[in-house]
C-alpha cells in the first residue's frame, strides 16, 4: 500500500448492551489494541480490518450511547468527533448496532446519526436468540420504515459475516447518503445561520449540536463559547428543552411502525430474567448471594492461584540461580539476576490471581449480574461518596489496586469516580500477604482463640481494619472534593444471557496485558535504580566492608555460604540504600524501626513483598524467600543499644499497620497519576496514606512498648 | 412524585428538565407505561420494567418523573 493511500475509518456505535463490543470481536478477533481518545481516559479500541485485498479498514469501537446528548465522559467522546467533521476519528463510515429487542429506544440515535451525514451500515445482532426462542421480527418492513439496509447477525454463530464485509466495502466505495430526519425549529435555524460561518460543519445537525455542546466541546475556542453562550442568552435560547424536544419528535418519528414490527411485549409473562431477578435482586437474598459470590471469588484468586503462583515463583528463582552460577560474574549479570528477574517476578507472580479475578468478573459482567450488583449498592456506596459502579473497583482492589483503579472508568461522575480511585489501595492487595503472614508471627504467639487459630484472625482483622479505613476514608473525601456535575444511576439491566467465550476471553486479555503493561514497567524501572543503589556505596566504603565481613568469616570459621552471606549483607549496609535506610531512622524511631527495616521499606516500593525478600539479605540468609528463614533471623536480632529484641510484639504490630496504610507501591501511585491526569492527586494520596500508617504505627508501638 | 411497589405507571411529564433529558434517551418517553418491580435492599433505587427492559434509577431520578 502506498503512503498516500488514505486508510478508511469505519466507528461501530450502538446502545449500551445492543451487542457492539461483541460485533467488534467477532470482526477483528484479537487483532485490536486499546488506546485513549485523545485528551480523556475513555478506552478506544481500534482494530485493522481487511475487507478483502485492495481496501483495509479500520475499526473503531467507539463508547456505547443512547443518544448525541451525551450523560458521561464516555459518551461525550461520541458527540465531540461526529459533530466535528476535522476530527482525526471522524468516521467516513458507521456500522450502527442494534438489539433487536429494544428496537424502539434504538431510533433515537440512529436518526440522530442520519442527520450527522455520515453512511450508515445497520447491523441487527441477537440472531440466534430471535431464531430460538422463535420470535417474529419482519426485517424487510424494519428495513422499509429506517429506509436502510438491515444486517440481521449472529455473534454467535457469525454465519452471515461476509453480508457485513460487503456492505462496509459499499458504504466506502459508494458512500450513500441517508435522508434527513429531524427539521430544525425557526429558533435553531437562526441560532445555526448566525454563527454558521465560524463553524466548521458537513450537516445542520451538525451545527446544532457545536452549539448546544458549546460549554464543554474541546475543539472550540473560548472566544466562539463566549460568544455562544451570550447568544443564547440574548436570545432566551434554552438549550435543555429544544433538545427535549427534539428528542420527543424523533421519537415521534418512526416509533409507531416500529411499535407494529417489534418483537412482542413480554410484560404480561414473567420471563426468565424476571425470574432469576426475583431472587437474584430480592432485597434480602440479593445481598445475601452477592456475599457469597464474593466469597467463592476471593476463595478462586486465592486458593486456585497459589500453585501457579509458586511455579512462577520458583521458576524465576531458578533463572537467578542459573545466570549467577553460568554466567562470569559482572556487573550485568549483577542486575540482571538480583536486579531485574526478582523485580519482574515480583509482578509476573500475580498474574494468575489477576487472570482469576478478571475472568471472573468478565464472567459475571457477560452474564449480566454485574449491573444488578450496581443496582443493588449504588444508594449504599453512594453513602460513601461513591457510586454502584466503585463496588467493581473495591473487590477489584483486594487482589491488585492498579487493574482496579483502570476499572473505575466505567463511573461517570468524576467526584465518585476520584473518592473510589482515592480509597481502593487501602483495601489490602495481595501483595501484603507475604508482609501480613511473616510479621504476623512476631505479633500473635501461636494459639487458638475458640477453634480459630489467632493468628489466622489477626491476618482477618488487617484485612478488615484496611476496609473500615476504606470507608472511612471515603466518608470524609466525599464531604473534601468538590462536586463537578450531578452523578445519575439510571442503569440498564440487560437480560441474561449465556456468555460468548470470546468476549470473556478478549476481556482478561486486555486487562491482563494492562497490567503487566503498567506495572511491568514500573517496577522495572525501580528495581534497577534499587539494585544500582543496593549494590553500589560511597567509594572504598563497600570494599572496606566486604573485607570485614572475610575477616569475620575466617575468624569465626563460617562455612563458605555463610561468609557469603555475611559478605552480602555487610556490603547492603554500606551501600547507598543502607546509608539512606540509616539516614531515615530518625524518623521511624518513634515507630519502632530501625535502619534495617528502614531499608525494607525503601525497597519495598517497587512492590510491598520486596519487604521480605529485603529483609532475608540484610539478615544475611542469602536470596531466599522462605519466610521461615527469614522469620527465624529475625527472631534472633538484638538490638544493640536496649539489648532487647527487635523484633518484639510492638514492632511487629507497628509495622503491620503500616502496611495496612501506607501506600508502599510505585506502580499504584503511576497508574493514579495515569488516571487523574496529573500529580496532584497522587500526592495527596501518598501523604494521606502515609500519615495513617504513621499515625497508628506510632500509637500501637507507644501502646505496646 | 412518589410511586409504589408492584404497580404500573403511564409516565405523563417531567418536573426536572435535567433529568427528564436523560430519561427519555432512555425510554421513559410520555404515554409509556412503566412498572415498579421493587426496591433495592437499602431503598434508593428502583428498578423497573419498561415493556420488558430493565432499567434501575435511583429514587431522586424516579421521582422526577409525573405518572398517573
Ligand atoms: N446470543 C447472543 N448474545 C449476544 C450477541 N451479541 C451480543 N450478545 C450478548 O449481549 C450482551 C451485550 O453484548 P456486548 O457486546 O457486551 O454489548 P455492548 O455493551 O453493546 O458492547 C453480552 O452478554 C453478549 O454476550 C449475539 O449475537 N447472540
Amino acid at each position: 500500500m502506498s503512503p498516500t493511500t488514505k486508510i478508511f475509518k469505519v466507528a461501530l456505535i450502538g446502545n449500551p448492551n445492543s451487542g457492539k463490543t461483541s460485533l467488534f470481536n467477532s470482526l477483528t478477533g484479537l487483532h485490536q489494541h486499546v488506546a485513549n481518545f485523545p485528551g480523556v481516559t475513555v478506552d478506544k479500541k481500534i482494530a485493522k480490518y481487511q475487507i478483502d485485498n485492495n481496501l483495509t479498514i479500520e475499526l473503531i469501537d467507539f463508547p456505547g450511547t443512547y443518544s448525541l446528548y451525551p450523560n458521561s465522559d464516555d459518551e461525550k467522546v461520541v458527540a465531540e468527533i461526529l459533530s466535528n467533521p476535522v476530527n482525526d476519528d471522524y468516521p467516513d463510515s458507521i456500522v450502527y448496532v442494534m438489539d433487536p429487542f429494544a428496537l424502539k429506544r434504538e431510533m433515537l440515535l440512529l436518526t440522530q446519526l442520519k442527520d450527522i451525514g455520515i453512511p450508515i451500515v445497520v447491523v441487527l445482532t441477537m440472531k440466534d436468540l430471535v431464531e430460538k426462542r422463535k420470535l417474529d421480527l419482519n426485517i424487510k418492513k424494519l428495513e422499509e420504515i429506517i429506509g436502510n439496509k438491515v444486517i440481521f447477525f449472529s455473534n454467535k454463530t457469525k454465519a452471515n459475516i461476509d453480508e457485513i464485509r460487503l456492505a462496509l466495502k459499499q458504504s466506502i466505495n459508494n458512500p450513500k447518503d441517508n435522508q434527513r430526519c429531524y427539521m430544525l425549529n425557526s429558533d435553531e435555524k437562526s441560532i445555526v445561520a448566525t454563527f454558521s460561518n465560524r463553524l466548521n460543519f458537513n450537516t445542520d445537525y451538525q451545527a446544532l449540536l457545536q452549539i448546544h455542546h458549546s460549554d464543554w466541546l474541546k475543539y472550540q475556542n473560548k472566544y466562539l463559547k463566549k460568544e455562544i453562550k451570550e447568544y443564547k442568552n440574548n436570545h432566551d435560547f434554552k438549550s435543555l428543552s429544544f433538545q427535549i424536544n427534539e428528542t420527543l419528535d424523533r421519537y415521534g418519528f418512526f416509533s409507531k411502525e416500529i411499535s407494529k414490527i417489534a418483537i412482542k411485549d413480554k410484560t404480561k409473562k414473567e420471563t426468565i430474567t424476571d425470574k432469576i431477578d426475583n431472587v437474584i435482586t430480592h432485597r434480602v437474598l440479593g445481598p445475601i448471594i452477592f456475599f457469597i459470590v464474593m466469597l467463592l471469588l476471593f476463595q478462586a484468586i486465592f486458593s486456585w492461584a497459589e500453585l501457579p503462583m509458586n511455579l512462577l515463583e520458583s521458576g524465576f528463582s531458578s533463572l537467578s540461580t542459573f545466570i549467577k552460577s553460568n554466567f562470569a560474574e559482572s556487573w550485568f549479570t549483577g542486575l540482571l539476576a538480583d536486579g531485574i528477574i526478582p523485580g519482574l517476578a515480583g509482578v509476573l507472580v500475580f498474574i494468575p490471581q489477576i487472570f482469576l479475578l478478571f475472568l471472573i468478573i468478565g464472567l459475571l459482567e457477560e452474564i449480566g449480574y454485574m449491573s444488578r450488583v450496581v443496582y443493588m449498592f449504588d444508594d449504599l456506596m453512594k453513602k460513601f461518596g461513591m457510586n454502584g459502579r466503585s463496588i467493581i473497583a473495591l473487590i477489584s482492589g483486594g487482589a491488585c489496586a492498579v487493574p482496579a483503579i483502570m476499572s473505575t472508568r466505567t463511573i461517570n461522575n468524576w467526584k465518585e469516580r476520584l473518592i473510589t480511585i482515592m480509597v481502593t489501595p487501602l483495601i489490602s492487595c495481595s501483595a501484603r500477604i507475604p508482609v501480613y503472614t511473616l510479621l504476623v508471627v512476631f505479633a500473635v504467639p501461636d494459639t487458638h482463640i475458640g477453634v480459630f487459630n489467632a493468628r489466622g484472625l489477626v491476618l482477618m482483622g488487617l484485612y478488615l481494619l484496611g476496609l473500615a479505613m476504606t470507608l472511612v476514608s471515603s466518608m470524609v473525601m466525599k464531604y473534601i472534593i468538590k462536586s463537578k456535575g450531578r452523578s445519575y444511576l439510571m442503569i440498564t439491566l440487560p437480560e441474561y444471557k449465556r456468555p460468548l467465550i470470546k468476549n470473556i476471553a478478549i476481556f482478561v486479555k486486555e486487562k491482563v496485558g494492562a497490567f503487566v503493561f503498567v506495572a511491568g514497567k514500573i517496577i522495572l524501572i525501580v528495581s534497577i535504580i534499587l539494585w544500582f543503589a543496593a549494590s553500589y556505596g560511597p567509594s572504598g566504603a563497600m570494599d572496606t566492608a566486604e573485607k570485614d565481613a572475610i575477616e569475620i568469616s575466617t575468624g569465626k570459621n563460617l562455612s563458605k555460604e555463610e561468609m557469603s552471606n555475611l559478605k552480602a549483607s555487610e556490603r547492603l549496609e554500606h551501600s547507598y540504600i543502607g546509608i539512606l535506610g540509616k539516614a531515615i531512622e530518625p524518623a521511624i524511631k518513634p515507630l519502632g524501626f530501625d535502619w534495617k527495616i528502614g531499608i525494607a521499606l525503601i525497597t519495598s516500593f517497587a512492590a510491598r513483598e520486596v519487604f521480605v525478600g529485603t529483609l532475608a539479605t540484610i539478615y544475611s540468609v542469602g536470596s531466599t524467600d522462605d519466610g521461615m528463614k527469614v522469620s527465624e533471623q529475625m527472631a534472633k536480632d538484638i538490638n544493640i543499644r536496649t539489648g532487647e529484641k527487635t523484633y518484639n510484639q510492638a514492632v511487629a504490630w507497628s509495622l503491620l499497620l503500616f502496611y495496612v496504610f501506607a501506600l508502599q507501591c510505585m506502580s499504584t501511585i503511576a497508574v493514579v497519576r495515569k488516571e487523574t491526569n496529573s500529580w496532584k492527586w497522587p500526592i495527596i494520596q501518598f501523604l494521606y496514606m502515609g500519615f495513617l500508617a504513621y499515625f497508628f504505627s506510632f500509637l500501637v508501638y507507644n501502646f505496646l512498648n | 412524585m412518589k410511586f409504589e411497589v408492584g404497580k404500573s405507571y403511564k409516565i405523563k411529564s417531567f418536573n426536572d428538565d435535567e433529568i427528564a433529558g436523560k430519561l427519555l434517551t432512555l425510554g421513559f418517553l410520555p404515554e409509556t407505561t412503566i412498572f415498579f418491580t421493587r426496591k433495592s435492599p437499602f431503598g434508593g433505587a428502583y428498578y423497573f420494567d419498561i415493556n420488558g427492559i430493565k432499567i434501575a434509577l435511583r429514587k431522586e431520578e424516579a421521582e422526577a418523573i409525573i405518572a398517573v
